[in-house]
């Protein structure tokens, strides 16, 4: 029976219309995964030469970090680790237990790649250390390791199967992520020393590795019931009826007329889909990156990474939802094809709200300027060029968009959807301004730099009616395709 | 109104329309009858440049609809969900409709009210979005839609299935009357002979992508029909 399963979610992956398409992807995120386990190896064995330098204390040091460690793991896999998953209803019908059903579903993620992660992480960080320790205690500590890497897997599953029915744990998660960074950084509890102790515990006394063997018991058995009361419902999500109607009391933007009308339309897109909106949440994060770098003071001398945090900071918006225009509007692209509007007006909806949102981020950072008057001067900067050049880089490059976006899972790590350009076309949005400043930065005549990038957006700015009917032609050309490609919906 | 000459169309090398010449005129209601893959849902695509033709053209008030937008002011069509905005109420929609149709308020209102009964008390005032309403309310609300911007040119794709008897009864009633008595040209596609023959007065036969028949609706087109479709079983 098992295997009857087994099989039919190969087949269910291997004849999915993107497995054919994506394989060039797929060799590349292979590559890519590769790579970085290779890295990690010797990362990890680096770290074990460095700590068998602390010879007696090594062991200790090394626990220490063990908390750290979890968290990170939690993290990554809340994020990365798709869902397990099958499509439940035709296997319901049949003669089979619901139980079995559940089971299958549930165990599915201990053939994940990611599991052997903590192993390659650790083997080589054990192997400079052996002369310190017993063969027993390498034994325990990487049970230990599996153990609770089992809890952390089941734990991330668990939270992240709660916050598709209550979107407020993923806003707890995120808090709970940011606050335990807070008490780190200040040191307000000796995470370290908690750590050790509780890891060392468990080396001495093997009996205590039962405790993260019953958490584990504990989360599967929370999955367990979660699923089973869950599993006959089509979606999980679709818990909840009522419709908040969000923003529709919003009339500012009917002034406008048909722009305001379809500028009205995106947000409320943004609203009420639950993958817009948890993006939209993260922006603000945007914003927050500049006090990583305004306070230190060597980070202020650098001009060109200003710029780069300018860019960023004022184009949040943009960067997360631009590469993704007319992908966000796939389930009723048809409707934008045949309504009364012109194709122009429908792209300059998308231009003003790009306007909006970078003027609103830039306002937002303003209090940055205490930091000196050279922020506000690189801001300012990246903000023209924002609207100048990039507003009109994201829609010609949207109109490559030809996937279905499916808008009610999550935003975090939700590749549904996303293809490679979208990850390349970060470079040129944020790279270009850099490189025009260069040679300036290099020659030490960083505001020439400043004024050249200002001059190029403004450039933008001025003629952006032309540069707006020259997307407008490339959207005409490329409509047919991402409609055809937005009707697949799978 | 609409004149389609020499349009081809082919995926994957499969020829799924080829059409020398049909022309439709206004005020004409005209139904598309065939089995599933005959074309119509891509000849209803061409005709509202949603795809792209290997080639032909259409016309619509002599112009091409591939060069210009003109056409989008006098056509309102209905094919698929892909036609609603799924996190918008019904309100919302047909609000939202009117506004790009240049529509009035007080006219969306007596549009309303002409159709509360094809509602049925089930589309407004429902506190839930469209993408929550059922197969046959959403058809109900895509029909509307395509109608209340009170158009010359309306296309609808099997606009009766999924419906309940009693809301195909009314439909076919509020499409009758909206030929008479607003000379609207209508382009309906169904799997349903019945329901086809009584709303329209031309009826054109596809199979495979090519115009079989091409019919003045009388008495006898329902026997007709029925007896081109049956003889292809009983063959």
């Amino acid at each position: 029976m098992n295997f009857n399963l087994i099989s039919h979610q190969q087949k269910a992956s291997m004849r999915s219309p993107i497995f054919g398409k994506s394989l060039g992807i797929k060799l590349l995120m292979g590559f890519i995964f590769f790579i970085i386990a290779l890295e990690l190896l010797g990362f990890s064995f680096y770290v074990g030469t460095e700590l068998a330098k602390k010879e007696g204390n090594s062991l200790n040091e090394l626990l220490s970090y063990f908390i750290y460690f979890f968290g990170v793991m939690l993290i990554l896999r809340s994020l990365m680790q798709k869902l397990p998953t099958m499509a439940a209803m035709p296997y319901l019908l049949l003669p089979i237990k619901k139980s079995r059903l559940v089971n299958f579903v549930l165990t599915k993620p201990l053939y994940n790649i990611l599991n052997i992660i903590p192993v390659i992480i650790i083997v080589p960080i054990l192997i400079p250390l052996s002369a310190y320790l017993t063969s027993e205690q390498v034994l325990l500590i990487l049970a230990s390791i599996v153990i609770c890497d089992l809890f952390i897997n089941y734990l991330a599953i668990y939270i992240k199967r709660v916050q598709i029915k209550y979107e407020i744990v993923f806003y707890i998660f995120l808090l709970s992520i940011v606050l335990f960074g807070f008490i780190d950084h200040f040191n307000v509890i000796d995470i370290k020393s908690y750590s050790a102790s509780i890891f060392q515990s468990m080396i001495q006394q093997p009996v205590l590795l039962l405790v993260p063997a019953v958490l584990f018991l504990g989360a599967y058995f929370l999955n367990y019931r979660l699923l089973f009361g869950n599993f006959s419902l089509e979606e999980f999500s679709k818990g909840t009826g009522a419709a908040k109607g969000s923003l529709s009391k919003l009339t500012y933007f009917e002034r406008f007329g048909k722009i305001g009308e379809f500028m009205m339309l995106e947000m409320k897109m943004i609203i009420r889909n639950k993958r817009s909106r948890t993006q939209l949440m993260m922006i603000p994060l945007f914003a927050f990156y500049g006090l990583f770098f305004y306070t230190k003071p060597d980070m202020l001398e650098s001009t060109g990474f200003l710029i780069f945090v300018g860019l960023f900071m004022t184009g949040g918006f943009m960067i997360t939802f631009g590469l993704y225009f007319f992908a966000w509007e796939s389930s009723h692209f048809d409707l934008i094809l045949t309504s009364n509007t012109s194709y122009l007006n429908y792209l300059r909806s998308k231009y003003n709200l790009m306007v909006l949102s970078s003027l609103l981020m830039y306002f937002l950072i303003l209090p940055y300027t205490y930091f000196g008057t050279k922020i506000l001067l690189v801001n300012t900067v990246a903000l023209i060029f924002n609207l100048g050049i990039n507003t009109f880089v994201l829609l010609y490059f949207a109109c490559n968009n030809r996937k279905y976006m499916n808008l009610s899972g999550g935003s975090a790590f939700n590749f549904q959807g996303v293809s490679s350009q979208h990850f390349f076309l970060m470079f040129p949005i944020l790279l270009f301004p850099l490189i025009i400043y260069a040679p300036f930065g290099i020659a030490g005549l960083p505001v020439i730099g400043l004024v050249l990038i200002g001059t190029i957006g403004l450039l933008g700015i001025i003629f952006h009616e032309k540069l707006l009917l020259a997307v407008t032609k490339r959207f005409i050309g490329t409509k047919y395709k991402m409609a055809e490609g937005f009707r697949i919906k799978s | 109104m609409i004149k389609i000459e020499n349009l081809k169309k082919s995926y994957n090398g499969n020829l799924v329309l080829d059409i020398e010449c049909l022309s439709i005129n206004q005020g004409e209601s005209f139904g598309l009858v065939g089995n599933n893959g005959a074309g119509k849902t891509t000849l209803f695509r061409l005709v509202l440049d949603l795809i792209k033709a290997d080639t032909g053209w259409v016309e619509s008030h002599g112009v091409d609809v591939k060069r210009t937008s003109d056409w989008k002011t006098y056509t309102g069509s209905f094919l698929d969900e892909g036609f609603l905005v799924d996190f918008l109420s019904a309100e919302e929609y047909f609000n939202f409709i009117a506004k790009i149709n240049s529509v009035s308020k007080s006219e969306v209102d007596a549009l309303i009210n002409e159709f509360s009964d094809f509602f049925g008390g089930e589309i407004l005032n429902q506190k839930k979005y469209i993408r929550d309403f059922s197969k046959g309310n959403q058809k109900k609300i895509g029909i509307f839609a395509a109608i209340m911007s009170q158009p010359e040119v309306l296309v609808l794709d099997e606009p009766f299935a999924n419906l309940d008897p009693s809301s195909q009864i009314r439909l076919k009633q509020l499409l009758k009357k909206l030929r008479e008595e607003k000379n609207v040209c209508m382009l309906i596609s169904s799997h349903d002979l019945n329901h086809v023959t009584e709303v329209c007065e031309r009826i054109v036969v596809l199979e495979k992508g090519k115009i079989m028949n091409d019919i003045q609706t009388s008495e006898d087109t329902l026997k007709e029909l029925e007896s081109y479709f049956s003889a292809e079983v009983y063959s």
